[in-house]
């Protein structure tokens, strides 16, 4: 991590970067986006209008405060003894609308973004779309590119059905 | 994109062409579906009883509609004109604390159009206005104005008092766990519990001194398939190694210490209560012994001897036919299960917390309930997915009955009475008890048992227009 923040064109190039990892599950490689300490969150609803706003309080669709948590559900799909990945649903993500938003930290550049990820399920022949806003918060690395340092995932439609994993939002 | 409108998804147009009343309930024969013979060794479901929509349409007449269904708990509507709203089988209902504080179940209805009076899941309110015609009810349902009444040239008879919102048949708590039944000719609540009691006073009694409460944060998720495996699923241990190998992975490599890890001489067991209730448990959790420790401690004013021990097992409570806990002591979750078709079923879940616990104590309490729980969990998408693929191979009627029902039916060897039952105080209750290898299956029977003694109850009557005429 270094004290200047990427450049913009630099962090929204991350965020789509990881979109397309995910969409060919390119898991290390999308671990590699993330710093070590790093947070991913995707809060749940607390009513039809606000979202949670303490995961250590509140509840979470998914709440990992470090990359290590992330790693566990990397080996988790790929161990082969998840039903839920025997077959993998093959997702595609739209990432669109890269807006600044002020970032928590200096060092650290802040962008909002709407997608949408199509998932078609192989098994079941259904097709589904979830759809919602991303904040990434990217920090720039000394060996290359820059790297994500949190990420809040809001989830329009959080009517889950039956699967929902980071490869779904 | 399948429908995000629950209500949208349980049709007429789902069941059966041309099917009434009378004509379903001779299409639908549940002594043909269930072969109950357990002295000659034979308990089956025929797989019919997942697949057909008759079966599902008579299910919410007269199970869902027709018997004690979970509602909701106190801490939801703690305040005054707090209230919940919630569905019993496919009947929308308001779950109200009054101005005076007294709770009231109410179907959220006006009484003028229909409308859904209260649309929002929660809230606090004083007053109900209906947003169609303005016809406003007060927190315990009265009706407290129909807009323009003396100018609306309506007949003599008419009376706005007599149109209240209007109540469930049966409104009843246990315990803070509130209770409604669409239909009078239920047993009292506590008569209908019977010996799941103390397993709810397990629950009941990790409460501080400020109460239980729900934990912030809606988890609403559907499965493609029958409710009826979500009933067995919570009860079977034996699918525990099987479909979970990936957590129980995850556990291990995140274990500090052995004592993280359930030890291999363990014993499991079930209770079957009677009216479909059962417990399965397990003689150890998945804790550490500092935080048993701990618990314990806090428990140790408010809980018997027993009562504390069975508090550090692993315990999952199937109240029949739509309401679970599982407390896996470093989580407690309670889940609310609603069929939407016979092949669509949707989820509820909530995180069950004493009030005011240490801030740590409760992110390690939500972090285990989010891993586990959680359809984005690590856990119970596997079984979501073991849901949907059973309901698929269900399909195969032409594979015969299944042999799903059979463990924990052979007795010999087993004394007459359980010494767990006794520590508890349970008076009638079906026992069985092994090591943690033992994967009961019986203990599934009692449900379906009391669904094929409430699928045989004549049609309900259509009661008459009250306050109408």
């Amino acid at each position: 991590m270094t004290d200047i923040a990427p450049s913009f064109d630099e962090a929204l190039r991350t965020v789509h970067l990881e979109a397309l990892h995910l969409d060919r599950r390119r898991w290390q490689d999308w671990l590699a986006l993330y710093t070590e300490d790093c947070v991913y969150w995707v809060p749940a609803w607390r009513n039809e209008t606000a979202l949670v706003e303490d995961p250590q309080a509140e509840i979470s669709f998914i709440y990992a405060g470090s990359r290590r948590v992330l790693e566990e559900r990397v080996n988790r799909l790929t161990g082969g003894k998840s039903l839920t990945t025997l077959p993998a649903p093959r997702t595609v993500h739209c990432v669109t609308g890269g807006l600044e938003l002020p970032a928590s930290a200096p060092g650290r550049r802040c962008i909002a973004t709407a997608w949408t990820n199509h998932v078609y399920d192989p098994r079941l022949r259904t097709h589904k779309v979830l759809f919602g806003h991303y904040e990434h918060e990217l920090v720039s690395t000394p060996s290359g590119g820059p790297c994500i340092a949190s990420k809040k995932v809001i989830l329009a439609n959080d009517h889950v059905e039956s699967v929902l994993d980071i490869y779904s939002v | 994109m399948t429908t995000s409108n629950p209500s949208s998804t349980s049709t007429a147009s789902e069941e059966p062409a041309g099917a009434g009343r009378g004509d379903r309930a001779a299409a639908v024969d549940p002594a043909r579906l269930l072969d109950d013979r357990i002295a000659e060794g034979v308990f089956a479901v025929h797989r019919e009883a997942f697949t057909s929509e008759a079966v599902h349409a008579l299910e919410v007449e007269r199970i869902f509609e027709r018997t004690w269904v979970y509602v909701g708990h106190e801490s939801q509507v703690a305040k005054p004109n707090d209230y919940i709203t919630t569905t019993v089988g496919r009947q929308p209902v308001l779950v109200t604390r009054d101005a005076k504080g007294q709770l009231h179940g109410l179907l959220n209805s006006c009484r003028h159009r229909g409308m859904v009076v209260c649309p929002l899941r929660a809230g606090n309110q004083k007053f109900h206005t209906c947003r169609y015609h303005g016809w406003v009810y007060d927190s315990a349902g009265a009706n407290r104005q129909v807009s323009a009444q003396d100018v609306g040239r309506y007949p003599q008879a008419f009376n706005a008092q007599q149109l209240g919102l209007v109540p469930v048949a049966r409104f009843d708590a246990y315990r803070g766990f509130l209770f409604a039944s669409l239909h009078a000719d239920v047993p009292p609540l506590d008569e209908h519990l019977g010996d799941s009691r103390p397993f709810l006073d397990l629950i009941a009694d990790q409460a501080t001194e400020q109460g239980l409460e729900f934990v912030p944060g809606a988890v609403t998720y559907t499965f493609d398939a029958n409710w009826k495996m979500q009933i067995e699923n919570a009860l079977d241990m034996y699918h525990f190694a099987y479909v979970h190998v990936s957590y129980l992975d995850l556990v291990r490599s995140r274990a500090q210490s052995p004592a993280a890890l359930p030890p291999p001489d363990g014993e499991q067991g079930s209770f079957s209560f009677g009216r479909g209730h059962a417990l399965m448990w397990r003689s150890h959790s998945r804790v550490t012994s500092e935080l048993l420790a701990r618990r314990s401690a806090t428990f140790a004013g408010r809980m018997s001897e027993a009562a504390l021990k069975w508090s550090s097992f692993g315990r999952n409570l199937t109240i029949f036919p739509n309401m679970q806990i599982v407390d896996n002591v470093s989580s407690m979750m309670l889940r609310v299960i609603r069929p939407l078709s016979a092949r669509k079923t949707e989820m509820q879940t909530w995180c069950i917390a004493p009030k005011g616990e240490p801030a740590a104590e409760r992110a390690a309490r939500i972090r285990e309930y989010e891993d586990f729980f959680n359809p984005s969990g690590l856990a119970t998408p596997d079984d979501n997915v073991i849901y949907e693929q059973c309901q698929t191979g269900m399909a195969a009627a032409a594979a015969g009955w299944t042999a799903g029902y059979l463990r924990g039916i052979d007795r010999r060897g087993l004394p007459d009475t359980s010494p767990h039952a006794q520590e508890l105080g349970l008076s009638g209750s079906q026992w069985i008890a092994g090591p943690r290898t033992l994967g009961d299956e019986s203990c599934f029977h009692d449900a379906y048992r009391e669904w094929a003694r409430l699928l045989r109850q004549a049609p309900a009557a259509v009661p008459a227009a009250e306050g109408l005429r």
